[in-house]
């Protein structure tokens, strides 16, 4: 989990991962909207098949895609079998019991289409965190800050933002310390029963809030002596271009009318409605 | 480093009569909710290019001075405030911290929490682009500082790839890169190792001779402050004790000890040895002082009844722990451990020092399983622990970790002491809890939370919680780091004590000066393995194995190296000197 959070592993250098900020902003929102306007399975492939693409253009590799899958695939199972039994949609019979068990003999238990409904929402799940990944990992904290200050968001916020996951592997960290700390004081997490792990995990909660807050404190007195204001008006080492390549631009421009086509015929004509 | 520094702050105002840096007068200020001022009417002012050291014990304010010089005292942190401080031409009060920023630089204590960028350039663009500096400039000023702390080359890194050593040089290089007036440092050597921490000084010395900056520096470290500082400013309960040049505090031994101040080792020594040889005058400071004091009284030295260092307590038979041919990589692929062997007798005091990536944290984490063998065996009480389960080891190891003081989990000391015993349903718990209290003298605080306590007291609370489980063996890693002089005497006050009811005990430390009169064998680690091992004066004293490992004995054994009765002798502090000379 670690490793799509702490962000440069920007080696690639290809068209898809040099892309502006503003293009991967622009691919994150219209997809995580798409998922929604679509019910219909094929799009929702379709779309993943998309983003597949992006990912292995920009260098990301399989294993990133599987990282991804593997971190998902507890929530997959559950979802396509819950949809499966308790589909309201439930039409196709896919498993049905035989005649002779008493009560619920011939009951249909699995649909057809509540399992093709649960892929669908497997898809919602696996799109946007694609697209995060993509951004994410392909562009650094500070690319990020100027991309999210360049499209209207406060200094401050953007800054947040990028400093929220250079956080995220301090805590961790800080979580490995205080385990290790119960070990050591003999509490074995693999023999203890279940009631008894809560309770030192709870106990962890403390030390790590306070370790956390006076990590925070400790930073932001670093950022004031630095001079950090959070204006907007500053410059930057790498200015990242200002200026948009026609290519990004028309990227954002296509992206942007899929989805308004997508709304369109959607609310219009209905297209995608239908899971099948 | 072209260094167009400003007086007054104002672009192309070259002011008559430049005034001094810092210029503080009656300066007191009271944390909200506290009981005491943590600055207590401190009038001084700073002159442009000087060195100033400010030492003090723990709570003596040292912090609170460095976080005023840039207004973070008041203007984050609320209290009470009185008087008026002038930095660089800068109200403190008024005005905001971010503008003072551009002529204060300041390091803090924890490299970790200070730095915020992925990237080591641009970590030290940071406060250039808070400026809005044209890009191309920002380029030039990050190569400059970089190139001035030594980590060019390293643009491009994530500062979390980097050593502690380089970590800390990258926060100077992010203040220098600013070109301010005054650099503050607080405590910016006390999470190094030794080798480390004397790079950082020699960046301090640098900046300040060639380039004229002033320097303010809150330190522990003595014997760096008498060679590098100008003047030393000696704080205590919030007011200025001392301001004066460091061959005149330093050399005040009974003065600083009264004060838990850390007098220079090699003053310290010469201080003893003056009585004996009736000379007056205040000892020297620094170690080619002292040398030079000694080799001037050699007939002297001479004349004095032969002396010979105290008889090493008997080696101990037997092994409490041991690891043969231990070796560790790392996930990484960083290699640890190199076929490390070693016992450890049981009812022994043993130290492990060396440099930073020497091995040996990853040695002492074997023996509770926190980390498994890459290859080798590793055994407690002659048992190979692979066939021990996590809470066996724990009845028999404890184990201290760095930093143990940040993980209190529990709601009282009481609780945090009997929290394993509990979690086990130990029949005695109650009596186990008040004897490991009492034994760590803690019953007094048995019912305060573990926050609130100091963080010596809190070492003790992690203690008590592991006597609590009766183990036989005691292994400590780092846990003087931070500590003031009297703190860290303190805790191995109580190491001795542990050791003389019968306990191993097993010591990871960067504190040379403090281990005589506990640690009987000392063990040596460099590159992965064992580089030296015996008794503790034998290993001092052995100057090729502790250069070869990098470290740097105390200055009373490259003081008494080569002259008459001192030779012979063999002291390794002042305590040695005082007993002979009695």
């Amino acid at each position: 989990m670690t490793a799509t959070l702490t962000l440069p592993e920007t080696a690639q250098e290809t068209r898809a991962a040099n892309a502006d900020v503003r293009v991967k902003f622009t691919i994150l929102v219209v997809a995580s909207l798409l998922i929604f306007v679509w019910n219909n399975l094929a799009l929702q492939v379709a779309l993943l098949a998309a983003m597949t693409a992006l990912t292995l253009a920009a260098g990301l590799g399989w294993g990133s895609i599987g990282r991804l899958l593997k971190l998902l695939s507890p929530a997959f199972v559950l979802i396509v079998v819950i949809q499966g039994l308790w589909s309201p949609f439930g039409a196709t019979p896919v498993i049905r019991l035989p005649e002779g068990v008493p009560l619920l003999g011939g009951a249909t238990v699995f649909y057809w289409e509540g399992l093709l409904f649960g892929l669908v929402v497997a898809c919602r799940l696996l799109v946007p965190l694609m697209a995060f990944q993509y951004l994410f990992s392909t562009s650094t904290p500070n690319q990020i800050v100027l991309g999210l200050v360049r499209i209207g968001v406060p200094y401050k916020v953007a800054f947040l933002v990028s400093t929220t996951f250079r956080f995220v592997p301090l805590l961790l960290e800080e979580y490995h310390a205080i385990r290790d700390a119960q070990r050591l004081r003999g509490i074995d997490y693999d023999r203890i029963g279940l009631a008894k792990k809560l309770l030192a995990l709870g106990r962890l909660l403390v030390p790590l809030l306070v370790n956390c807050l006076n990590k925070a404190q400790s930073l932001e007195i670093a950022l004031q002596a630095r001079g950090f204001t959070g204006e907007a008006e500053r410059t930057y080492l790498d200015p990242a271009r200002a200026e948009l390549r026609a290519a990004e631009r028309a990227a954002i421009l296509g992206v942007v009318a899929l989805l308004v086509v997508a709304v369109v015929l959607r609310v219009g004509f209905g297209v995608g409605g239908a899971v099948v | 480093m072209a260094l167009d520094r400003r007086a007054d702050g104002a672009v192309g105002a070259a002011p008559i009569v430049p005034a001094p840096p810092v210029r503080f007068e009656g300066v007191g200020f009271r944390y909200r909710g506290a009981e005491h001022q943590a600055l207590d009417g401190v009038t001084l002012e700073i002159a442009r290019g000087e060195f100033v050291g400010l030492i003090g014990p723990t709570g003596a304010g040292k912090s609170t001075f460095c976080q005023t010089l840039n207004g973070i005292v008041p203007q984050f942190h609320g209290g009470a405030w009185r008087g008026t401080g002038t930095v660089a031409g800068h109200d403190t009060v008024d005005v905001p911290t971010a503008l003072i920023a551009r002529s204060v630089g300041m390091v803090l204590e924890d490299p970790e929490t200070q730095l915020t960028a992925v990237t080591v350039e641009a970590e030290v663009a940071f406060a250039l682009e808070n400026q809005s500096m044209p890009s191309p400039e920002i380029r030039v000023r990050v190569t400059e500082a970089l190139g001035l702390v030594g980590l060019s080359g390293l643009e491009s890194k994530h500062p979390a790839n980097l050593s502690g050593g380089q970590k800390q040089r990258l926060a100077i290089a992010a203040a220098l890169a600013l070109r301010p007036e005054i650099v503050v440092l607080d405590e910016p050597t006390s999470q190094l190792d030794p080798q480390a921490a004397r790079d950082v000084f020699a960046i301090l010395r640098r900046i300040n001779r060639d380039h004229g900056m002033t320097v303010v520096v809150a330190s522990h470290a003595a014997e760096e402050l008498a060679a590098f500082a100008t003047r030393i400013v000696m704080l205590s309960g919030g007011r200025v004790v001392a301001d004066a040049p460091p061959a005149e505090i330093l050399a005040r031994v009974d003065f600083l000890a009264e004060h838990a101040v850390r007098p220079p080792d090699v003053a310290q020594s010469v201080a003893a040895l003056a009585g004996r040889l009736g000379t007056d005058g205040a000892p020297p400071v620094t170690l080619d002082a002292g040398r030079a004091w000694a080799e001037r009284r050699r007939d002297a030295l001479a004349a004095l009844p032969p002396a010979a260092p105290p008889e090493p307590p008997a080696p101990k038979e037997g092994a409490a722990l041991a690891v043969e041919g231990l070796s560790h990589t790392y996930p990484d692929g960083t290699v640890a451990l190199r076929g490390v062997d070693l016992a450890v007798a049981p009812g022994s005091f043993v130290g492990i020092v060396g440099p930073n990536g020497s091995g040996k944290s990853t040695l002492v984490k074997h023996f509770l399983k926190v980390l498994e063998p890459t290859s080798g065996v590793v055994r407690a009480e002659g048992r190979d622990i692979a066939e021990l389960s996590v809470s066996g080891l724990a009845r028999r190891i404890g184990y201290v970790a760095q930093n143990a003081h940040q993980q209190l989990f529990c709601g009282s000391v009481r609780e945090e002491v009997g929290f394993a015993l509990r979690f086990r349903e130990t029949a005695d718990a109650d009596a186990k809890v008040a004897e490991a209290l009492s034994v760590m003298d803690l019953t007094d605080v048995a019912d305060r939370h573990p926050v609130s306590l100091s963080r010596g007291d809190q070492l003790r609370t992690v203690i008590a919680a592991i006597l609590a489980l009766d183990p036989e063996i005691l292994i400590f890693d780092e846990p003087t780091t931070g500590q003031d002089w009297r703190g860290a005497v303190a805790i191995l006050e109580v190491l001795g004590r542990l050791n003389r009811r019968g306990k191993t005990v097993v010591l990871i430390t960067h504190h040379l000066y403090l281990l005589r009169g506990y640690v009987e064998r000392l063990v040596v680690m460099s590159g992965g393995g064992v580089a030296t091992d015996g008794p503790l004066r034998d290993v001092l004293y052995d100057e090729a194995a502790m250069g070869a490992a990098g470290l740097a004995p105390p200055q009373t054994v490259e003081l008494s190296r080569g002259l008459p009765w001192l030779d012979a002798l063999r002291p390794v502090n002042a305590a040695d000197i005082r007993e002979a000379v009695r």
